[in-house]
């Protein structure tokens, strides 16, 4: 069967840089066709494009090919869901994009040390929610800094590695704050 | 095949279905467009609804129990599924008796906070009413679907749902007639319900008592004066009602400024979601097209004034807040059921899913708000030589630590052959489906020939299980749903109207004359089969009755007469 990546499958670039306007547009056009309540008329003739579909990701986890347990119309959604969620997520594209080169975020965090330690220090000196809202804003719009960064460099993948590093700490630190934000009240 | 739309609300139920391609509502009680969701066990049959409330009682009576689905209590020897399946299948019955058509299947709504097990037993509840169910979808994804479909606008929404039990806060995109929901959020445990219990608790406050000093049934009425003062606060600036407590009267009395500072707890909590939603969204709030209130707690101005304020944004409330999300049920049932998609969903999984590893922590697998259908493995391993099987616990929640969640399963798989420690290759699949529930496969693949083991939430039914329920259930009480809707609907009429002859001496003067002349003429209804006029006069007589409901239910809570005459009241 051939084989395709998350870029295939939607007809968009093996990138980084992302236009995520338009992703979302196939994403949707495809979708109208692969979910399992699309029209079955529709479905019919479309399936005739879709028989060479079969996606291989470079990370196991992600790795859909040899499941038999759903039916194949659920199939494609399944698919185009895992990609588009893949994709549409900073962190998670970078660990797919670099996979697909054979690379993995490094797990030294020696690199921005500084930054990491800043960013948790600033966190520490929040009291009210709404001050941690408005940081948990910040460092959305740090990551969309660092996803332009990491656009920039990505000809050079040992780089792109190196920064790929804070983006990851900056996502999963987010998830730290905003869990914290949740259960204090 | 006819589907309808059912909003399984957990004070107040709908439903809904497609005619021409519009969605009406389904009046089954004459008096409102929704049907209490109360059921009263005091006969040998269940009684759901309106007539439920009429014979309150604490020590047979179930409120809200929408609130327990999915945990282990039980009322009166009966679980949260069954007590759900009495007032579904109620509906469904209700549904037949005005379409005059069985009804095949429906799209129930759920809370799209709602956890795998909650679904589950939405599910269960459905199968033992015996309703097919087309699809379960979240309560504001549907309110979307009424609200865009009516509008036929494109853009990004927030819908905003703040019901009797539960807040739900949502926000999707319409695209050429996708709904894809982009993010969302809410508290299951959120909702006019605990408005109610605040407003008693001031009230008993007031009066120098403690909630812990009532017994049940003084519980139960105070709450239900509670509710009713809060709702009537839409019109009144102030309202006071009588309340018992050991054969004394105590004054309960409401003024929209104290209902207003204790709305304002609730709804600041509420708005602490929205913006969290906004956040994960990763929309920015002035591509939002404005806000869809949906839910009978906003229909408290001050809670679309407190929205408005808080985002900027514009208020979409000209449909029913009480009806949307059945009509967006009953539209999706239309369209899965025709085949005929002119609105394609995309929904999200509400919270992360994932499996206890060593130490206690999460691996997280399926992330909350990743778009569903959707899969994920994960490979895991044995940690001591020769190990034959491994136990998963899996969990559900945003927190690390698996404690911190809730566990929706746990499984043993077995068998596994002898081997070194780290070399046995165990695969762990989740899926959830568009239903929004996981499906968990688990099985050993590091030999030639695999061996597959598959695993289910422990809280699936299996077929066999499912068949035993659906048999007990159609050799019971659900024989023959189709044929005898028409007989229940007689039988019912006629406990009504004793009810209503028991009740009668207390109306004033003018209105028993009116109540008894309407009785008469639903008895010659009765009498000649005559289903229009039976429904036309049962909701004349309902409306009289209506406007004394606190009363009736005082006494019938307290054996005491009460007057609950708001208007003439002054502080
Ligand atoms: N006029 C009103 N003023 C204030 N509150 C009201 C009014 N009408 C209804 N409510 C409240 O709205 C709540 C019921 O709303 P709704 O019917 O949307 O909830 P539900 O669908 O039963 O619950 P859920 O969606 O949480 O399962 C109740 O708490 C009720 O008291
Ligand atoms: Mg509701």
């Amino acid at each position: 069967m051939a084989s395709m990546n998350y870029y295939e499958l939607f007809g968009i670039p093996v990138s980084y840089t992302l236009d995520e306007v338009r992703l979302t547009n196939i994403y949707l056009e495809k979708q109208s066709v692969a979910h399992p309540d699309a029209s079955a008329s529709l479905k019919a003739g479309a399936n005739a494009g879709w028989k060479t579909l079969g996606l291989v990701g470079c990370n196991p986890a992600n790795n859909v090919v040899d499941d038999v347990s759903c039916p194949r119309s659920e199939r494609l959604s399944v698919d185009l869901n895992v990609a588009y969620d893949t994709l549409m997520n900073a962190v998670k594209r970078a660990e797919y994009f670099l996979a697909l080169h054979g690379l993995r975020i490094d797990d030294i965090s020696v690199h921005y040390a500084a930054e990491m330690f800043a960013i948790s220090e600033q966190y520490g000196t929040l009291k009210t929610l709404s001050e941690k809202l408005d940081f948990q804003q910040q460092l959305v719009c740090r990551m969309k800094g660092m996803e332009k960064s990491l656009a920039a460099v990505e000809g050079n993948l040992a780089e792109f590695c190196k920064r790929a590093v804070l983006l990851r700490f900056i996502g999963s630190f987010l998830e730290k704050v905003r869990l914290d934000a949740y259960n204090r009240n | 095949m006819h589907t309808i739309g059912i909003d399984l609300g957990t004070t107040a139920s709908a439903i809904a279905f497609v005619h021409n391609g519009v969605s009406k509502i389904i009046a089954v009680d004459g008096v409102k467009s929704t049907v209490p969701s109360v059921v009263n066990y005091g006969e040998n049959f269940p009684i759901v609804g309106r007539e439920a409330i009429y014979r309150v009682d604490s020590s047979n009576t179930v409120f809200s129990v929408k609130r327990f689905m999915g945990t282990d209590s039980k009322f009166f020897a009966r679980t949260p599924e069954e007590i759900s399946a009495d007032i579904l299948f109620f509906l469904k019955r209700s549904a037949e008796q005005v379409l005059r058509m069985p009804i095949d299947a429906a799209v129930i709504t759920v809370p799209a906070h709602f956890s795998n097990l909650q679904r589950i037993a939405t599910k269960k509840a459905a199968s033992l009413a015996g309703i097919k169910v087309l699809r379960l979808i979240n309560e504001p994804t549907a309110a979307a679907i009424a609200f865009g479909l009516d509008k036929k606008q494109d853009g990004v929404f927030g819908v905003y749902d703040f019901g009797g039990g539960t807040f739900d806060f949502s926000i999707l995109r319409l695209s050429k007639g996708v709904f894809q929901v982009l993010a969302t959020g809410g508290d299951t445990y959120l909702g006019g319900d605990d408005v109610d219990s605040a407003i008693l608790e001031y009230n008993l406050h007031q009066n120098n008592l403690d909630i812990s000093q009532l017994n049940e049934k003084e519980k139960l009425l105070g709450i239900l004066l509670s509710k009713s003062m809060k709702e009537q606060l839409i019109n009144l600036e102030k309202t006071h009602r009588q309340f018992i407590y050991r054969g004394n009267n105590c004054r309960f009395q409401l003024s929209r400024e104290i209902l207003e500072d204790i709305v304002t707890r609730f709804s600041c909590r509420t708005l602490q979601i929205a913006d969290q939603v906004f956040m994960d969204s990763k929309i920015n709030i002035n591509d939002v097209a404005g806000i869809v209130a949906v839910g009978g707690m906003t229909k408290i101005p001050l809670i679309k004034k407190a929205i408005a304020d808080h985002f900027g944004l514009k208020i979409f409330d000209e449909l029913n807040p009480e009806e949307v999300v059945a009509l967006g049920a009953a539209i999706h049932a239309d369209s899965i059921s025709s085949r005929n998609i002119n609105s394609l969903l995309i929904d999200v999984v509400p919270l992360t899913l994932g499996i206890e590893t060593i130490g206690g922590t999460v691996d997280r697998i399926i992330y909350r708000n990743s778009p569903i259908p959707i899969m994920q493995k994960r490979e895991y391993t044995t940690y001591q030589d020769n190990q034959t099987g491994i136990k998963f616990n899996v969990v559900q929640g945003e927190r690390s630590m698996a404690k911190d969640c809730f566990s929706i399963a746990s499984f043993e798989l077995g068998d596994i052959p002898p081997m070194p420690a780290g070399k046995a290759r165990i695969s762990v699949e989740f899926s959830v489906d568009v239903n929004g529930i996981l499906h968990i496969s688990a099985f050993e693949k590091s030999l030639e020939v695999s061996k597959s083991v598959v695993v289910e939430a422990n809280n699936e039914l299996s077929n066999d299980e499912m068949m035993q329920i659906l048999q007990i259930a159609e050799t019971n009480k659900y024989k023959d749903a189709e044929e005898s809707a028409h007989v229940t609907v007689r039988i019912e009429t006629e406990r009504m109207i004793s009810f209503w002859e028991s009740v009668v001496q207390d109306l004033s003067l003018e209105e028993q004359v009116v109540a008894l002349e309407a009785i008469r003429e639903l008895k010659a209804a009765l009498k000649n089969d005559d289903y229009e006029k039976l429904l036309r006069y049962r909701k004349k007589i309902e409306n009289i009755f209506d406007q004394h409901l606190d009363e009736i239910i005082g006494k019938r809570l307290t054996g005491m007469s009460v007057a609950c005459v708001p208007d003439s009241w002054n502080y």
